[in-house]
């Protein structure tokens, strides 16, 4: 069942200006639910911008977003808001808030998904104590390392129970260890029939998809089946 | 809340609103000693006109008005200003028969002028301690008198500390003495009226009705003025009204540089905060839930501002006596008054400045919130 479909997708940064940017140019992909999508390619591809319009975290310049058959780029600033409590994000560089705990940056995602208080906390324990960070739960985010905070990103993205897991570059700034629990969430979330679309060069990564769609310069190269 | 943020904006509302509390406390507390001071003085006040203006009235006066029916005293009385010193410090001098006034001897140290003595004074506690007077010191000749000539004033008493205020730069004597000392023998400058009860508003109409009085010379006429203590209640605050309007003149011009001052203070952490906002964004967040929740932010930082500020200005007048403010509001009191300054925090300053501080820090909340919440997430996180 088609989850995403982008039509002609473009996205510019300063159209019509001298610098104009052209990050997605005539891309068209779509994606199936309960897949494990890999978007490759060298750096400036424009995978990070393709997952982000995927999304729903920015509009598009030109071409449709589709999710469920819905155009995402004439939603309302509200419907886009509920689209993204549907989804979960990893994102590369964490976007935890530094002056939150642990615990806080995972509840308060909760909290426009109405979802009870001790519930929000449940979740949060349950995560944390499998990614081994139980004890940093009232720990300031900017006090962690990378791997922890990035242990934190990924129970904040599952923490919602999403539909759809969005990770971009999950592994590159990961220790091992990390690296393998990311690995193991990926697989669990295939078997339970969620949808992941990811952005890697990780070949472990790479190896655990069912599809691989590949950028260069903001251009659709190859999408093997 | 980014807590340096929320630190520089309570910072900034108790400096707005401390100053405002305080002033708009004294002003009450001074209005409302002025009413119990009315409240407790004489039912009618009589000043003689003359030309339109008021002027002192004859002796002659006092049987006139003992003679209306329904008066059941009438004390003549004389107010004028002198200065003492080399500082030339400037006080109120009253004579009157003290005797007559028993509510005076309560908050005198010492003792009143006697009927018959003369070139006797109590003096009030701002001018004592500003002369260095006490009781049993002399004070030299400050007027001049062609025909009794000068003479030494002896103080046989001092206002305490915690009488009315109004006692702060006033010298009771008898009222000969001040007959003397302002050379105007056979005159009061007005008369305090007593009547009897239910008759006040008869008494009014007769002395305007049916007296006159001859003017010193014999050849003028003086027509009596009449205030009722209604009057007087509606005048009375009318100084402190306005110098309470003098100073909401003040803080308007004060309270436009802090509101530009929070502007820019609610920019401190400007790019965390966008940050932030376009995190919260990205993970489900509705722009009007984050703009409620920089709601809810504005009123406890309002609140917290509006409560410490409240708190501080009561220390201010309870414990610091109107330190440095108070003189605003009383002519010729120190920045350290030595008596105690009335003050009354009233609910509706109190609210007025919650209102203030709660739309100063969200129009600052608000406005950077706004214009993080409406960009898209993506761009808010970069």
């Amino acid at each position: 069942m088609l989850l995403f479909e982008t039509k002609s997708l473009c996205k510019f940064y300063r159209p019509g200006a001298a610098a104009e940017v052209r990050a997605l140019d005539d891309v068209s992909v779509s994606i199936e639910t309960g897949s494990v999508t890999v978007v490759t390619g060298p750096s400036g591809s424009g995978k990070t911008t393709l997952i982000a319009l995927l999304g729903a975290l920015e509009r598009p310049t030109r071409g449709q977003v589709l999710m469920d058959g819905r155009d995402l780029g004439v939603c309302s600033d509200v419907e886009l808001a509920r689209v993204r409590r549907r989804l979960g994000f990893v994102f590369q560089d964490f976007c935890l808030i530094p002056r939150f705990t642990v615990l806080d940056n995972i509840i308060y995602p909760l909290i426009p998904r109405g979802i009870p208080h001790t519930e929000r906390l449940r979740r949060a324990r349950e995560l944390l104590t499998r990614f081994g960070i139980e004890g940093k739960l009232h720990v300031r985010a900017d006090e962690l390392s990378g791997g922890e905070q990035q242990r934190v990103a990924i129970a904040r993205a599952l923490a919602g129970q999403p539909d759809v897991v969005f990770a971009d570059e999950p592994t590159s700034n990961l220790d091992r260890e990390t690296g393998a629990i990311f690995l193991q969430v990926l697989k669990e979330l295939h078997l339970a029939g969620k949808t992941a679309v990811l952005t890697s060069h990780d070949p472990e990564v790479v190896a655990l998809a069912t599809r691989v769609i590949e950028l260069k310069g903001g251009k659709l190269v190859a999408t093997p089946a | 809340m980014h807590p340096l943020r929320s630190l520089v904006s309570v910072c900034a509302l108790v400096a707005v609103i401390l100053p405002y509390l305080v002033g708009m406390a004294l002003a009450q507390g001074l209005e409302a000693e002025a009413e119990a001071s009315v409240q407790f003085g004489a039912d009618l006040l009589v000043t003689g006109v003359q030309f339109g203006r008021t002027v002192p009235l004859p002796l002659e006066a006092i049987k006139q008005v003992r003679a209306v029916d329904g008066v059941k005293g009438a004390l003549p009385r004389i107010v004028g200003e002198v200065v003492l010193g080399k500082d030339r410090v400037h006080a109120v001098l009253v004579g009157l028969a003290v005797e007559d006034a028993p509510a005076w001897s309560a908050c005198i140290d010492g003792e009143l002028p006697k009927r018959d003595s003369r070139y006797e004074i109590v003096v009030g506690t701002g001018l004592a301690r500003r002369l260095g007077l006490k009781i049993g010191s002399v004070l030299p000749p400050f007027y001049r008198n062609d025909k009794e000539g000068e003479r030494l004033l002896r103080v046989v008493g001092v206002f305490k500390a915690d009488a009315p205020l109004w006692q702060a730069h006033l010298m009771l004597t008898s009222f000969d003495t001040a007959a003397i000392v302002f050379d105007q023998r056979g005159a009061a400058t007005d008369l305090l009226v007593s009547c009897q009860p239910g008759k006040q508003d008869e008494v009014h109409r007769a002395i305007l009705q049916r007296l006159s009085f001859t003017s010193a010379d014999g050849q003028g006429v003086i027509r009596p003025k009449v205030t009722t203590r209604a009057d007087l209640l509606v005048m009375l605050p009318r100084g402190v009204l306005h110098r309470e309007g003098v100073f909401n003149l003040h803080f308007v011009l004060a309270l436009v540089v802090a509101i530009l001052v929070l502007l820019v203070t609610s920019g401190v952490g400007l790019t965390e905060r966008r940050r932030e906002i376009g995190i919260l964004k990205a993970t489900g967040w509705q722009t009007d839930e984050i703009l409620l929740r920089g709601l809810a932010e504005s009123f406890a930082l309002s609140l917290s501002g509006a409560c410490i500020a409240l708190g501080l200005a009561w220390l201010w007048l309870r414990v610091g006596n109107g330190f440095g403010i108070a003189g605003f509001f009383l002519a010729g009191v120190d920045a350290v008054p030595d008596f105690p300054i009335p003050f009354r925090i009233t609910p509706v300053p109190a609210l007025l400045a919650f209102v203030l501080a709660f739309v100063i820090v969200l129009t600052g909340t608000l406005v950077s919130a706004w214009r993080a919440a409406i960009v898209a997430p993506r761009e808010a996180i970069r």
